[in-house]
């Protein structure tokens, strides 16, 4: 429907913005007649960022495959994977409690991964890929949840980026990428 | 007591802000006082939205009665 | 029938579109302005058109996409959701003008207007379908797209202390997001189904233990964003560094729009006949920390997100009452908030830019060179104070005639501690004037304790 065209089309244009918004953090000079990507001057933070990404969509085309495949008889509470989910939920907010923000990000995409897990397992049993015609109606997973983990999961990619831009300027700025003792807003205050 | 920052003075001048920055602080102050004086109004509304909200019943009937109204 | 669906679903589509055109257009920022204003008044209209129509007529439902209940996005504008919308569009409009007319005294901010107009658009889309949305799932991407645009606006600019404060918000509201959607997940194993009418069907059939586990999992994600007492510590830290315009948006609006969240989760999926008392325990907390954190601050904007915080908790002492008359109250008391909150903060914006600073020591003499500005201030601050004939006395008595009528020992208990708190607050605006209306700028006076006899004998407004 040209209502939900609409709606996803703009939305594509204001992820891009949020895009721009996280290039326009480094201050660079962009000449602004076309949202073109100026030049990054960190190589290490974009390589992080395409890590992020294929970690993400690495570990969500597993996941997707592994649900959506052949095995059989997984029961509802699959024990694995909720050990897993949780291990990673542990580790996610151990590296959130740490000071650099770049291990902060990584614990993020932890924790990100953990819920993503999680929306899938709520979905219940695993089944045939949920495409239409491959399959009758029974046999199919759940196509809910994989919906909901895939917009989770561009959500978490783009506020990753986001945050590693900051680091970066938290890094040009102090020379570190931690996050500082205490500077409170009353710092000012004499 | 020491000068004023000179950080702030350079970042925010000591000006008044413009006659259109005022000019929307007191829009928003006029909607608090409208909402003062249509209180009775927003009272009766808000009423309902209790009611509406303790029962539920036609929020689920809006939604799953009749599909799109 | 199309002009039902056209009036729930434009508040979303129309600012998302506008934030794409308003990205193209970001060459000529006279441009940008002219579409952010007309989107954001169309919206406007559109929301009071549709409060009067699901006042009169119940419920406007529109099904995006065509597709039948379960499957499709549901979009439901109802009385609650159809005056959060009017309410917060009206401020997101005026403070839009602030902006522009900021922006535009102030041209050194060099290429920031391009990238504001297209968050605060996007911002504007997300609020709408966090108020309409018929389905927690779309819930939590509402709440995530408002997110987005506030991540992009609180970081503008890029200084030292924005990089950090943004980090610091950026991090806990995703963390709190993560727990949303671990929340959401949790309801969803459990019931099938994310669209809010089916829900509350479904939850009712639930075991009593499953129930409140879950009804917890989504006050616990959402009481972050709403900035409850435990969960309140990154607001004061986060809000003050970004411009004045930025931080009444964000004291204005997002905590506000995760309280209609939890107002709306908790009273249609779980709803109960006790008063809950977690909640109000949370809510005398909050009042608590919310006073006494005000208290100890030294600058108005420290002083204002530690006040933001306090009267959380009459929204959530309305909820917890779990009556009628405590929903209206909460509502009530929402709707008040929303705009006192904006008022403060570009008041608060104003003294800044005319002092050069929001510090409580340096406010004195401003009663004499800026009358004006010393009564825009001066008015929401009694507002939140709770003053007779203004709109937070209303507010006020609303939540607190509920919590008596309640006759339950506790909501009497939490009713007195927001009391406490509505003190705290009028003593606190009490000083504040005193500062104001005291002689120069250079003169240091003890601020620490809010009833010198020297402050209290001066403003015979402030009593």
């Amino acid at each position: 429907m040209l209502l939900g065209g609409g709606l996803v089309v703009a939305a594509g244009y204001g992820v891009a913005g949020l895009l721009t918004s996280g290039d326009l953090l480094h201050g660079t000079v962009v000449h602004v007649e076309l949202p073109v990507l100026p030049t990054y001057e960190l190589p290490t933070s974009l390589v992080f960022e395409v890590g992020v990404l294929m970690i993400v969509v690495g570990l969500a085309l597993d996941v997707l495959r592994t649900l959506g495949g052949e095995q059989e008889k997984m029961n509802a509470a699959n024990l694995t994977m909720a050990l897993l989910v949780g291990s990673l939920f542990s580790a996610g907010v151990y590296l959130l409690l740490s000071r650099s923000l770049v291990r902060v990000v990584m614990g993020v995409v932890l924790l990100g991964h953990a819920t993503n897990l999680l929306l899938l397992q709520s979905g219940g049993r695993a089944g045939a890929p949920p495409v239409s015609g491959e399959a009758g109606y029974e046999a199919v997973a759940d196509p809910l949840p994989q919906a909901m983990a895939l917009t989770a999961i561009v959500i978490t990619f783009a506020v990753s980026a986001l945050l590693l831009a900051l680091a970066h300027r938290s890094h040009e700025l102090n020379d570190n990428e931690e996050v500082p003792t205490h500077s409170g807003p009353d710092e000012e205050d004499p | 007591m020491p000068d004023p920052d000179p950080r702030d003075a350079l970042e925010l001048g000591t000006t008044t802000g413009s006659p259109l920055m005022v000019a929307a602080t007191a829009g928003v102050v006029a909607l608090g006082l409208a909402v003062a004086i249509g209180a009775g109004p927003l009272a009766d509304v808000a009423a309902r939205v209790g009611t509406d909200l303790r029962g539920g019943d036609s929020y689920r009937e809006a939604v799953l009665g009749g599909g799109g109204r | 029938m199309t002009v039902d669906q056209l009036l729930v679903s434009l508040p979303v589509a129309a600012p998302l579109l506008a934030a794409g055109l308003s990205l193209l257009l970001s060459p000529s920022p006279g441009a940008q302005r002219v579409l952010a204003i007309t989107v954001l008044t169309g919206v406007l209209v559109d929301g009071v058109l549709l409060l009067q129509r699901a006042d009169a007529h119940g419920p406007v439902v529109a099904q995006v996409g065509g597709y039948r209940v379960p499957l499709g996005i549901t979009l439901v504008g109802d009385r609650f959701s159809a005056l959060m919308l009017v309410t917060s569009t009206a401020i997101l409009l005026a403070v839009l003008v602030y902006a522009v007319a900021q922006g535009s005294s102030e041209s050194s901010v060099g290429n920031v207007p391009s990238v504001f107009h297209p968050s605060y658009l996007a911002l504007t889309a997300g609020t709408a379908l966090a108020f309409l949305t018929g389905d927690l799932f779309n819930l939590f991407v509402g709440l995530e797209v408002m997110l987005m645009a506030s991540y992009a606006l609180i970081t503008l600019g890029a200084t030292r202390e924005r990089v950090r404060a943004g980090s610091t918000y950026i991090v806990t509201s995703l963390l709190s997001s993560i727990l949303l959607l671990t929340a959401i997940a949790l309801v969803y194993g459990v019931t099938g189904t994310l669209n809010l009418a089916q829900l509350s069907e479904r939850t009712a059939e639930l075991p009593e233990d499953v129930r409140s586990w879950l009804s917890v999992a989504l006050l616990v994600a959402l009481s972050i964003k709403a900035a409850i007492v435990p969960m309140h510590w990154w607001l004061p830290e986060s809000y003050p560094p970004a411009p004045a315009p930025i931080t009444a948006v964000f004291a204005a609006l997002l905590t506000k729009v995760a309280v209609y969240a939890v107002i709306r989760t908790q009273s249609l999926l779980f709803p109960r006949d006790e008063p809950w008392l977690l909640l109000l325990a949370l809510a005398a907390l909050t009042f608590l920390v919310g006073s006494i954190g005000a208290l100890a601050q030294k600058n108005l904007h420290g002083v204002l997100s530690f006040l933001l915080v306090a009267h959380i908790g009459f929204m959530l002492l309305g909820l917890g009452i779990s009556s009628a008359a405590g929903i209206a109250g909460s509502v009530v008391y929402l709707v008040h908030h929303i705009v006192v909150q904006a008022a403060l903060f570009l008041g608060v914006g104003l003294v800044e830019r005319h002092r050069g600073t929001a510090s409580l020591r340096r406010l004195g003499g401003l009663t004499s060179t800026a009358p004006l500005l010393s009564v825009l201030f001066l008015l929401p601050a009694l507002s939140l104070g709770g003053m007779p004939p203004l709109a937070g006395f209303v507010a006020k008595l609303a939540v607190l005639r509920a919590a008596v009528g309640a006759d339950h020992g506790l909501t009497l208990g939490v009713a007195g501690v927001a009391l406490l708190a509505s003190l705290a607050t009028l003593a606190l605006v009490a000083r504040v004037w005193a500062e104001a209306s005291g002689a120069s700028p250079a003169r240091s006076c003890p601020i620490l304790i809010p009833g010198t006899p020297s402050s209290w004998g001066r403003p015979p407004a402030a009593r």
